[in-house]
C-alpha cells in the first residue's frame, strides 16, 4: 500500500517536471527559462528525497541538501547576471 | 500504529506530489510571467515541504535532515523567486511599458534603501565621535 502510494507520488512529481521541462524548452523569453529552471530544482530536490525513500539510504538527502544549496546560489547568480545587464 | 503512521506519511506524500503538480500545471497554462512566478513559488515551497513532512513519518530516524533541508528550502525559495520578480520588473517593465506605478515603487524602494544607508553611516559617524 506505501510502496504504491510512493510510486503514485514519484508520478505525480514526474508529470510535474514534465511540465516546467516543457515551459523551460519553449519559453519564449529568457525570463521564462530561469523561473522554468527555479521549479525545475525544487522538483529534483523533491525527486532525490523520493529515490532515498525508495532505495531506503539516508545517505541521498545529503546530496538533497547539498543540491537545494548550490541550486539556490545558481538561481541568483543568474538574476543577478540578467539584472545586470541592463 | 506503525501502519497508521505509514498512511499517513504515503497520503502526505500524494498530497505534496499534487501540489506540485499544480505548480507544473501553473506554469505550463499561465499566460504571464508574474503569474508563472507566483504559481512556480508558492505551491512547490508547499509540495516540498508536505513531501518532506510525508518522508518523515515514513522514516522518524531522518527526521532531523529532512526538517534541515525544509528549513532550507522555507528561508530561500521565497527569497529566489522574489529575486527573479525584481529582476522582471527592473529588466522587463520599465524600458518598453513603464507602468507608472511599478516604476514609482521601484524609484521609492530606492530612496528608502539610500536613506537607510545614509542614517546608518550617520550614527557610525556619531559613535565614533563619542568613544
Amino acid at each position: 500500500m506505501v510502496e504504491a502510494l510512493i510510486a503514485l507520488a514519484a508520478i505525480l512529481t514526474g508529470i510535474a517536471f514534465l511540465f516546467a521541462l516543457f515551459r523551460f524548452i519553449k519559453g519564449p523569453s529568457t525570463f521564462d527559462r530561469v523561473i522554468a529552471f527555479d521549479v525545475l530544482t525544487v522538483v529534483s530536490i523533491t525527486f532525490i528525497v523520493l529515490s532515498a525513500l525508495i532505495e531506503k539510504r539516508g545517505i541521498y538527502l545529503d546530496v538533497a541538501l547539498v543540491y537545494a544549496l548550490l541550486s539556490f546560489l545558481g538561481v541568483i547568480a543568474i538574476a543577478r547576471y540578467l539584472e545586470g545587464r541592463f | 500504529m506503525e501502519s497508521l503512521l505509514d498512511m499517513m506519511g504515503g497520503l502526505l506524500l500524494v498530497a505534496g506530489a499534487a501540489f506540485l503538480l499544480l505548480g507544473g500545471l501553473g506554469l505550463w497554462r499561465m499566460p504571464d510571467l508574474f503569474n508563472r512566478i507566483q504559481a512556480g513559488a508558492k505551491t512547490t515551497t508547499l509540495g516540498t515541504i508536505l513531501i518532506l513532512a510525508g518522508t518523515a513519518f515514513l522514516h522518524p530516524e531522518w527526521g532531523f535532515k529532512l526538517l534541515l533541508i525544509g528549513l532550507f528550502l522555507l528561508f530561500t525559495n521565497p527569497l529566489s523567486s522574489q529575486c527573479l520578480l525584481v529582476l522582471l520588473i527592473v529588466a522587463v517593465l520599465r524600458p518598453h511599458h513603464k507602468q507608472p506605478l511599478i516604476y514609482l515603487l521601484i524609484l521609492y524602494q530606492k530612496k528608502i534603501n539610500q536613506k537607510s544607508f545614509l542614517l546608518k553611516k550617520k550614527s557610525r559617524l556619531k559613535k565614533r565621535f563619542l568613544t
